[in-house]
């Protein structure tokens, strides 16, 4: 239990820095959820999951591009849960249903969770007026302290709102889990299908009437490389 | 807010060069306004901006943060976000079919080497030329950086099709041949017709799930 609650309290605090990579500090990419869901599978001993769901949930957010100000879907968090509570329940739950039910929760709280990050961005709304207070009164530790506090504030936004899904989500899978337990179910098209659902994302971004040929040309070139190896 | 971080990383600079509140305040007044550009590409702005100041020429400054802030704005997001960030996650999703620590590895690196070349760079030539920038600023070769990724985004995707299909680790058998191929199809057309990604995601978890139940 000591083990677990350690586990978990360093899977809030790595949502902390992936919330942080997003958006407010460096874009490192180490938020990507390639990285950040195999990270979050780390943490709880099945890094092949996390990756599988990384792998699954990182192309199709390609598309949605943040610029200026838009509104995009939080993918990164939304994978980074999605990981980290299909590696938690896996360890104890072998149910087939289990990845389908931690992409569908990574996948709402990407939508879902927008108003709790508009409510933080009303929070740095008003240390953005605060500082120009202090820029009115020539005050330079103030402004600095001030952009401190929102990379902190949104350090704690990532710890929290990790947490707290990751410990909704169990909620839920306990509900669910009965339910499902005596239910025949192949869970063996998800994958193939979601990646094929990301492989169609890249393709709209980068697939335009001069680009087809680039597109046909590394296809065969695959084509040949798997055929040589086969023969 | 991003002029807030511009003040910031300014602050330095500031200490040293504006020693009385009163040149403070001015400096802090000039550059606290609304400002919007690419977080990457600020650095030429900062670093032109700063040697304006210091050169006495506040009026200057403001005007190639004016002039810049747009064009590289759309040069940033066009460069990293449409081109650079989808042309690295292919290939570390390629290298991952294989190894995985080699493709976070050179998922990472193959973003940030450019990535913190335009931060340094940036700052170094913004400071170096100062309004001169805004006529040397060298926009043609990130534009062909930008086309040269377009091609080989498309080629790589092209191959990630390919590795993803024939990855006994991913696809396998012809059922999930087929669900890839179905993924890939309704993904295209839902984004073409402007369906969120995560509504698109659940309509095809949900067309999973159903199937899983079905066969």
């Amino acid at each position: 239990m000591v083990h677990m609650n350690i586990d978990f309290i360093l899977y809030c605090f790595v949502g902390g820095l992936v919330y942080m990579d997003t958006d407010a500090v460096g874009q490192f990419m180490i938020s990507q959820p390639l990285v950040a869901s195999t990270a979050a599978g780390a943490i709880f001993g099945n890094w092949a999951l996390g990756l599988t769901v990384g792998m699954i949930l990182q192309l199709p957010y390609l598309v949605e591009i943040p610029v200026g100000g838009t509104k995009v879907a939080m993918g990164n968090l939304g994978a980074y849960v999605a990981a980290g509570l299909a590696a938690q329940l896996a360890a104890s739950d072998p149910n087939k249903l289990l990845l389908a039910f931690a992409l569908f929760f990574g996948v709402l709280i990407s939508r879902g969770a927008i108003p709790l990050q508009d409510g933080l961005r009303c929070v740095n709304l008003w240390i953005a007026h605060r500082a120009d207070a202090a820029a009115e009164n020539g005050s330079l530790a103030a402004i600095t302290r001030y952009q401190y506090v929102g990379a902190l504030l949104a350090f704690l936004f990532g710890v929290i709102v990790s947490g707290m899904l990751a410990m909704l989500g169990v909620v839920v899978w306990g509900l669910l889990a009965p339910l499902s337990s005596g239910l025949k179910f192949n869970g063996g098209l998800i994958e193939p299908l979601l990646l094929g659902a990301g492989a169609g994302a890249v393709l709209y971004l980068f697939l335009k009437r001069e680009t087809v040929l680039h597109a046909l040309i590394g296809a065969g070139i695959g084509v040949v490389y798997l055929v040589y190896n086969y023969l | 807010m991003l002029s807030l971080g511009f003040c910031f990383s300014a602050a330095p600079f500031i200490k040293k060069l504006f020693p009385t509140v009163s040149q403070r305040v001015d400096f802090l007044r000039r550059h606290s306004g609304f400002f919007n550009t690419h977080p990457y590409f600020v650095s030429y702005i900062l670093g032109a901006s700063l040697r304006l100041e210091e050169q006495g020429l506040a009026k200057e400054s403001e005007e190639v943060k004016l002039h810049l802030s747009r064009s590289l704005g759309a040069v940033g997001d066009s460069l990293f976000w449409r081109s650079l960030k989808p042309v690295s996650v292919i290939v570390g999703m390629l290298l991952a079919l294989y190894n995985l620590t080699l493709a976070l590895a050179v998922f990472l690196l193959l973003f940030n080497v450019l990535h913190f070349w335009v931060r340094i760079h940036g700052l170094v030539v913004g400071y170096r030329e100062g309004f001169e920038i805004v006529k040397t600023l060298p926009l043609a070769i990130f534009h062909s950086i930008i086309k040269f990724l377009n091609n080989l985004g498309s080629f790589l995707c092209g191959l990630l099709i390919v590795g993803l299909l024939a990855s006994p680790k991913t696809v396998g058998g012809l059922p999930e041949a087929t669900a890839f191929i179905c993924g890939l199809i309704f993904m295209f057309v839902f984004i073409k017709w402007k369906i969120p990604v995560p509504y698109a995601l659940a309509i095809l978890l949900m067309m999973a799930v159903a199937a899983g139940f079905i066969l």
